[in-house]
């Protein structure tokens, strides 16, 4: 055991003696890293105040309006509840002049049951690559959903609360609130999004080109993030709070 | 594309350091946090803070010997722990470099190691097998009498001070073996060991993905092939796209998948290669300030990466110190001297002023 301790040091300067740090270096000292279970190592300060628990949900990142550049901050906010579903793949081509290069373009649409949607769109030579990291784009896309009634308030809020427009290149799309039970009428794009948003009843308009698979997908996905752009009477009401600086240090 | 890209070290940490070892182990080693050792014929820095005058932490202490040079080499990056300074930009941050020279330590030293040696030459046989220049045969060789004679020397000091060690866990800043002047902030000393980056490079989990296409395929009911032939017959309509990152920016981005294989790295060592920036450079990459004793060019060596600041801790609380990345760039000639560093703050700092 006195050994095992000591060889586990000694590995320590033994190190940097075994040739330089540039060049003579061998790489068979230290296989690990890829067995083990990876561990989160934040980047940002944002991602250190969430891994050290100063910031225990997604909403207080939302209420400051902070970006959020890693992708293993909503892991650890909403961790299992995060659902993905790869909404299409495409083949994309590209001539050169020698041959044809052909791209696969990922949609990857995420959604916890809770009231928040991303979309991630990737292209990239293989189709496996191109879902994964569309997964984190995804993740970095996520936004939060609102939503209201139509009439009186009673059981759980089933629609947006207002009208919204979105809108992506050329192709626009309308949401339009409707009361329960209508279902979601819409093309089988914008579909998906507002059903993993929550959405149960709506109306939709388009407009411009929806053939175009990617822009009619974001078109959709930027009208449910514009929801809570708009002040709806229920926000009327004064809050208080502190600077992000303040409330963590 | 075009430019071939230079090999990559990165740098892991290691096992804690215990007591406080001297000699040839201790400069010899890569390490964070602790008292900075000092080279044999050179004393150890003790900077202070341009800003508030405190006396600086050492953040990283590398040892990192140049390849055909006969010098040992010791690169010391301190850093500003008060609160008001850990943000305060280049000033709070000093690197220093000493050198001196290996051959009259191997005099003394090859009496002792007879066995040592000879495994050392068994090890090297291949190398000279290999066509490599004489030059080089010497230093493995060299480094290797340092590392089993420091091995050596280390096991008689371990046992004793493993009987010490639950003692000494509980006043730990306190009944410090070496006299250390009592306001000298300390971060908890760990080993780097060295890794290739190019070993975590391909390390990308793909069972997830894997898996979603497969739910795909079984919903669209088709099958990989089929999705080929689809472009043939569909025009593309759509067309490739780059990304484009909502928050934060492209250069980010790309340092986060660059880094992705191995997030715990604290070190990246490429002599005269290029930096891995956190932010888009400035204008303070593109002229550098020339070295001040010989005038000569100064190369990127080194930098720290952001997981290094959750990995310094101290034994009293208070000490911290944050930024994105810093790289130290050193003189070409390589002459002992303070040597120059660029911090790249964290992109979230704005945020939370």
């Amino acid at each position: 055991m006195q050994h095992g301790g000591q060889g586990g040091g000694v590995r320590g300067p033994g190190m940097g003696n075994c040739g330089n740090f540039h060049g003579g270096f061998s790489s068979g000292i230290r296989g690990r890293g890829k067995a083990e279970g990876k561990e989160w190592m934040p980047v940002t300060k944002l991602g250190r105040l969430v891994k050290d628990m100063k910031i225990k949900s997604l909403e207080e990142i939302y209420l400051f309006s902070l970006p959020i550049k890693e992708s293993e901050i909503i892991d650890f906010c909403l961790g299992a509840s995060l659902k993905n579903e790869v909404f299409k793949i495409m083949p994309v081509q590209k001539q050169t002049c020698t041959s044809q290069c052909t791209r696969f373009k990922a949609f990857v649409a995420i959604r916890d049951y809770n009231g928040h949607i991303g979309l991630g769109v990737k292209c990239s030579k293989e189709v496996a690559t191109a879902i994964c990291r569309a997964i984190i784009l995804a993740k970095l896309s996520i936004v939060p959903v609102c939503r209201g009634y139509w009439g009186n308030k009673i059981g759980k809020p089933h629609i947006v609360p207002c009208k919204v427009t979105g809108h992506c290149n050329s192709v626009l799309v309308h949401l339009i609130l409707m009361p329960r039970g209508t279902g979601i009428v819409s093309a089988p794009v914008p579909k998906k999004p507002l059903m993993m948003a929550g959405i149960d009843d709506c109306y939709t308009s388009a407009r411009g080109c929806t053939a175009t698979l990617g822009n009619f997908a974001k078109a959709s996905f930027d009208a449910i993030s514009k929801i809570y752009r708009y002040l709806t009477p229920d926000h009327w009401k004064e809050t208080r709070t502190q600077a992000p600086a303040v409330a963590t240090t | 594309m075009a430019a071939v890209l230079k090999p990559v070290l990165l740098g892991l940490r290691d096992a804690p350091v215990h007591g406080s070892p001297s000699g040839p182990g201790a400069w010899n080693a890569s390490k964070l946090g602790g008292i900075p050792d000092a080279l044999p014929t050179v004393a150890a820095p003790r900077p202070v803070c341009q800003r508030c005058g405190q006396p600086l932490a050492l953040v990283v202490q590398v040892y990192c010997p140049l390849e055909g040079s006969a010098f040992h080499r010791l690169l010391h990056v301190f850093a500003c722990a008060c609160p008001g300074c850990s943000t305060g930009g280049s000033r709070s941050w000093k690197v220093f470099r000493s050198q001196c020279l290996q051959v009259p330590e191997r005099e003394a030293q090859d009496a002792q190691t007879q066995e040592n040696s000879l495994a050392a030459e068994d090890w090297c046989e291949g190398a000279d097998d290999w066509g490599s220049d004489t030059e080089e045969a010497p230093s493995p060789q060299l480094t290797l009498d340092f590392g089993n004679d420091a091995s050596s020397a280390k096991d008689v000091d371990w046992t004793a001070r493993l009987q010490d060690l639950r003692l000494q866990d509980a006043v730990l800043g306190a009944a410090h073996p070496t006299a250390l002047s009592p306001g000298l902030p300390l971060f908890l000393p760990y080993y780097i060991c060295v890794a290739d980056e190019d070993e975590y490079m391909d390390f990308v989990n793909l069972d997830h993905a894997h898996s979603l296409l497969r739910d795909y395929q079984q919903r669209e009911g088709i099958a990989m092939d089929q999705l080929l032939s689809q472009s043939l017959s569909n025009d593309g309509d759509e067309k490739y796209e780059k990304t484009v990152i909502k928050s934060g920016n492209q250069t980010f981005y790309k340092f986060m998948k660059r880094i992705a294989g191995c997030q715990e790295q604290i070190l990246r060592y490429s002599w005269s290669g290029e930096p891995l920036f956190l932010t888009c450079p400035t204008s303070e990459v593109t002229e550098l300030p020339a070295c001040s004793q010989c005038g000569g060019r100064r190369i990127f060596e080194f930098q720290l990466m952001p997981a290094l600041v959750s990995m310094l801790k101290s034994a009293n609380l208070g000490l911290s110190v944050e930024f994105g990345t810093i790289l130290v760039y050193t003189c070409e000639k390589s002459y002992p001297m303070e040597e120059f560093c660029i911090i790249q703050e964290d992109p979230d700092e704005l945020l939370f002023k």
